[in-house]
């Protein structure tokens, strides 16, 4: 991507904004390593454990996994914002101008950060009420996964915001491109 | 409802918003608009969907392909392909087609597929002799024959929205895949032949080939263990989408000696996304599905087809043409995620088979990928071979006939899936 060289008060937004999603991809990937590992770790040694063992297998083998994958998943969902990989149709934005396009992106990052903040609150009202909803084997409330939806969505609405201030002040081409292992289809 | 959230996602996509938020914040709309149901359902909907256990498969299908493909064992099953193909004419075009199906026994993403081999194989086809559209077009199309054979993300998402077993979709897509990949070769080996395209490089010898078999033998059993495991119940698709990431691990570390933390990381780092990418659809779509249940949507469209048109051929192909037209600017996974909840019941109307139904729709889906205009494989392997899209396109148009040759097969004829 072609950076125009930038200066004052537009600098310092693009330095602040890059900082900010350096800061949220850093602990993004963080939390996709070591709960994928942990993922990997505790669903191979249940294999193991299902022929090893006369009670064929971990009783927490599918309900902690099942717990910690939302927090894998919403990881995975902010990295995918920061680097393109969330899939859109992009006919109408490539028939447009320069200015058009910028206008339009930020049109839509505005609906998704409106949105996402109205649903944070409601899902944070749900997570309130569910403390009393526990998990059957190991005693984990509810409430823990839909914290950890609400944090994700957190994450979306800044990491889409740094990535609104670039749009508007650099333009279009400010887009992150997905690389082919980004994509899914 | 249903009206509103159809129109709202219709403008939302429009703006180029992802099509996983353009999900939510339309269903968010429908039911503000309808002011009785509670947001909070939205919330519950996508809570539940990060609670399947079968889904944990995703990120690690992702990471073994990544895995594989990312090291020596990806060079390895590509030098097998180029040099299997080298001995017949239009070999080095069909070394794209016999390196889709291995890759495809790995990986199990097209687009991932397109890139990885392209990058490869369109710069060595071109230094042999073969225009970069004709390259690009063989890419493009290729690509799709990777979600076809297991193990294949499409499949499992779709087992996700009908209740197909995994295992029997797998099984399923195995010959539809070699079919595509016997009509691509049989293509490719005529076009040579019709344009006089000799290759340049002498064919090795079948120790040497066999060498190079052996050498790949890891990678290409990997979708014969996954079969297995699945058929034999040996472990649930979850655990053997964790053993397949242990058996890269294995042949990384000890057979290959090339694993490096920094790849591990990586390629973890790519699944996750993928992943995240992936599960944001899902979420979006259990919130559309849940609205459209509630306006008893898909019922009401399959009794409508089912009185319109009486005859069960004409209602597949009908399905056929909408997945066509709908693949073209929707991508797999939220095409699969919203048309199966209405397409399912439609077939059972008419008694197709939902296997049957899932190779259908990730066929057509795929052949969506290269589509002209919009396509990612196309873009991709256009792009790679530094070539026009116009250009590419004219070249396209064979492989695309093959490719509908294949479908209508697959569309009418049960038992090319159901065996």
């Amino acid at each position: 991507m072609d950076r125009q060289p930038e200066t004052g008060w537009r600098a310092s937004a693009i330095t602040l904004a890059d900082g900010v999603d350096r800061l949220a991809a850093r602990f993004c990937e963080l939390v996709v390593i070591a709960v994928g590992s942990a993922l990997l770790a505790m669903l191979t040694a249940n294999v193991g454990a299902r022929y090893a063992l006369e009670s064929g297998g971990f009783r927490f083998a599918q309900e902690l996994p099942e717990r910690l994958f939302p927090v894998f998943i919403m990881a995975g969902v902010v990295l995918g914002v920061q680097k393109g990989g969330h899939m859109a149709v992009e006919t109408v934005l490539a028939m447009l101008g320069r200015q058009g396009a910028r206008l339009m992106l930020l049109v839509g990052h505005a609906i998704v950060i409106g949105s996402y903040i109205l649903l944070s609150k409601d899902i944070l009202l749900l997570a309130d009420m569910l403390w009393i909803d526990r998990s059957p084997v190991m005693g984990i409330p509810a409430s823990y996964g839909y914290y950890t939806l609400a944090i994700g969505l957190a994450l979306v609405i800044v990491v889409t915001t740094t990535q609104a201030v670039r749009v508007a002040l650099m333009g279009p081409e400010a887009m992150p491109v997905p690389g082919p292992e980004e994509q899914v289809a | 409802m249903s009206l509103t959230l159809i129109v709202a996602f219709t403008v939302l996509m429009l703006l180029a918003i992802p099509v996983g938020h353009a999900l939510i914040v339309a269903a968010g709309t429908a039911l503000l608009v309808q002011g009785q149901i509670p947001l909070t359902i939205i919330a519950q909907q996508m809570y539940q969907q990060t609670q399947s256990f079968p889904m944990l498969a995703l990120p690690f299908f992702m990471l073994a392909g990544s895995l594989m493909l990312g090291g020596a064992l990806g060079n390895e099953l590509l030098a097998f392909a180029s040099k299997a193909m080298q001995r017949w004419r239009g070999g080095p075009l069909s070394t794209t087609v016999v390196a889709s199906v291995v890759f495809g026994g790995v990986s199990g993403s097209a687009v991932a597929n397109a890139s990885a081999l392209g990058s490869v194989l369109i710069p060595w086809q071109k230094r042999q002799g073969y225009p970069a559209p004709l390259c690009a077009a063989n890419n493009a199309t290729s690509a799709i024959i990777d979600i076809l054979i297991p193990p294949s993300i499409p499949l499992i998402l779709y087992s996700l929205v009908s209740n197909v077993s995994i295992a029997d979709l797998f099984t399923a897509g195995i010959l539809p895949g070699l079919l595509m990949a016997g009509g691509f070769i049989v293509l490719c080996s005529w076009i040579a032949r019709r344009r006089g395209y000799v290759s340049p490089e002498a064919p090795v010898s079948k120790a040497e080939l066999a060498r190079l078999a052996w050498r790949s033998m890891p990678a290409l059993l990997m979708p014969v263990f996954i079969l297995l495991g699945l058929r034999f119940g040996i472990a649930t698709p979850t655990e053997i989408a964790v053993l397949a990431v242990l058996y890269a691990l294995v042949l990384s570390v000890v057979l290959y000696r090339d694993m490096s933390w920094r790849r591990f990381r990586v390629s973890m780092v790519e699944a996750g996304v993928a992943t995240g990418v992936v599960m944001l659809v899902i979420m979006g779509s259990a919130i559309v599905g849940w609205i459209l249940t509630f306006d008893q949507v898909p019922q009401r469209f399959a009794e409508w087809v089912s009185a319109t048109i009486s005859n069960p051929y004409f209602v597949i192909l009908a399905m056929n043409i909408l997945l066509l037209l709908v693949g073209m600017p929707i991508d797999l996974p939220p095409a699969i995620l919203l048309l199966g909840p209405i397409f399912v019941p439609l077939a059972a109307s008419i008694g197709l088979d939902p296997v049957q139904l899932g190779i259908i729709m990730v066929l057509n889906l795929g052949i969506g990928l290269y589509t002209p205009p919009i396509g990612t494989t196309l873009f991709i392997s256009t792009s790679i071979a530094r070539t026009s899209l116009g250009e590419t396109t004219r070249e396209l148009w064979p492989f695309f006939g093959v490719a509908m040759i294949v479908l209508l097969l697959v569309s009418y004829v049960p038992a090319l899936t159901i065996y």
